[in-house]
């Protein structure tokens, strides 16, 4: 059983908008664009076959505005929205929405994302499986107390993180307990700004100063009803 | 991929490892969604996720398999963001006025700006992805020098100046990569450096072009000057005026 998909509504802005916009040209697919006061001008709506306007400038008001999105897609008729990434492109009650309107969500699953966007969660799947992972706190911290107490088990220096949201978003590092609170507060903020969340976990970094080199590994994998079939794409280390 | 079978991962996905200086790797998270350097992957395996994606939502197989997959050469990214690199990085947003694009072998460009487009305070400050292809790591490191130097845009602030400074930098030549590589080799300062000398050469060749100017006028009265065709090397200080705009 296939989907089709003759028509995809972009819900993002910006080079990611074109970039989808170019992958729906060449598969003959129309796409469709959203825009905000601010955008009323930008290239993504030049370039897509259609455009709506979704609201005022405010991402909480137009691209993450859920219900809208929602609405207009039905409107323009879209089989599928690609969210692109950032605003609700790691949203699982977005995912489970579009897939409950019959919307074809350009993506995992609402319940695989449930999974991986608890940033906690995962880390736990993880452990169980037997995949490493870095050490840290076992559970999200709400407070700067409790991140304050961690941080003095685990020893400075230390990585705050957000557990909701990704793209180097809300990561800080505190050296001491002071800079703690200090990053604690800059990032919860940060965090409620962009994902309307502020749960944190902390993570120790490996002392192992200064030779830690980041690895990117592409996953993609698809599931065929029962049977699993999985590629993965790795970007070996980057200086190789 | 052990990771992906965990959660029953379906379409697009990134898990994100570090590694530590004994080599080994330790998980971090799982991006659910299309990573803003996919280009890198797609220039290295020569596959167009964006389409795979799509491919996928629509049921389709995946029409290779993982042993399909054969990596080509090193790609880099540069994500150029609207921010001042020398102003701890504070957003800089406003009305771009002209701005170059690079072009050339191995450059792959991802971006919505456009001379006159406006850069917003509203949303992420990345204006533009620039991605370097090469058969080696230094080739893909040299093409990205020359596509940072061709990147103009008039108006605002961008952190390419952090990247011209990074991709000249021995640490980064020589692979020595880590998470705390902008404080260990202070990379700020350095680029704060680099850019002193950038602004002496900028100055000495606006003077260059405002005296090459002064004298034409004098010597011919401001009519067209005949193109100039030196039989031999011209100096250094006629070299910056004339590429910044003298006759």
């Amino acid at each position: 059983m296939t989907r089709a998909i003759s028509s995809i509504m972009i819900a993002n802005r910006g080079e990611i908008a074109l970039r989808i916009i170019r992958a729906c040209n060449e598969l003959g697919i129309k796409s469709i664009a959203v825009y905000s006061d601010e955008d009323t001008r930008s290239l993504h709506v030049k370039r897509a076959d259609e455009a709506y306007y979704i609201g005022p400038s405010s991402a909480s008001e137009s691209y993450l505005n859920t219900g809208k999105i929602i609405e207009t897609a039905t409107t323009a008729g879209a089989d599928a929205i690609h969210p692109g990434y950032g605003f609700l492109s790691e949203n699982e009650d977005f995912a489970d929405t579009c897939e409950k309107t019959g919307i074809n969500f350009i993506g995992p699953s609402s319940r695989v994302m449930t999974l991986t966007g608890d940033k906690m969660k995962c880390k736990a799947l993880m452990k169980k499986a037997r995949i490493p992972v870095i050490p840290g706190s076992d559970g999200n911290i709400e407070d700067v107390d409790e991140a304050e107490k961690n941080a003095s088990e685990f020893g400075y220096p230390v990585l705050l993180k957000s557990a909701f949201g990704g793209g180097g978003r809300g990561i800080r590092l505190a050296k001491d307990s002071n800079q703690l609170r200090e990053e604690f507060e800059i990032a919860a903020a940060e965090s409620r700004a962009a994902f309307g969340k502020s749960a944190f976990m902390s993570k120790n970094i490996l002392k192992a100063q200064g030779i830690l080199s980041f690895n990117l590994f592409e996953i993609l994998a698809a599931i065929r009803d029962t049977y699993l079939s999985g590629n993965v794409l790795s970007n070996d280390d980057i200086k190789n | 991929m052990r990771a992906a079978e965990t959660v029953g991962y379906e379409n697009a996905g990134t898990a994100e490892f570090l590694r530590d200086k004994d080599g080994n790797f330790y998980f971090i998270e799982i991006n659910s969604r299309l990573q803003v350097e996919h280009p890198v992957t797609e220039v290295v395996t020569g596959v167009d996720l964006v389409k795979l994606q799509i491919s996928i939502a629509q049921d389709n197989e995946i029409s290779f398999q993982q042993r399909d997959l054969k990596m080509h050469g090193c790609a880099i990214e540069c994500r150029v963001n609207a921010e001042d690199p020398f102003y701890d990085f504070a957003p800089s947003v406003g009305i771009v006025g002209q701005c170059t694009l690079p072009y050339g072998p191995g450059i792959r460009v991802d971006s919505y700006l456009y001379p006159g487009c406006s850069i917003s305070g509203y949303y992420d400050s990345l204006i533009a992805k620039l991605i370097s292809w090469g058969q080696t790591p230094n080739e893909a490191r040299l093409r990205m020098k020359n596509a940072l130097r061709e990147f103009t845009v008039e108006g605002i602030n961008t952190t390419v100046p952090l990247y011209e400074t990074i991709m000249n930098h021995d640490g980064f030549i020589n692979g020595e990569l880590s998470t705390d590589y902008i404080d260990r080799f202070h990379i700020l300062d350095v680029m704060r450096t680099d850019y002193r000398e950038i602004c002496k050469r900028n100055a000495s060749s606006a003077a260059a072009a405002t005296l090459l100017q002064s004298e034409f006028i004098k010597r011919t009265g401001g009519d067209l000057p005949p193109a100039s065709k030196p039989d031999r090397k011209p100096s250094t200080w006629k070299n910056l005026g004339w590429i910044s705009g003298g006759v």
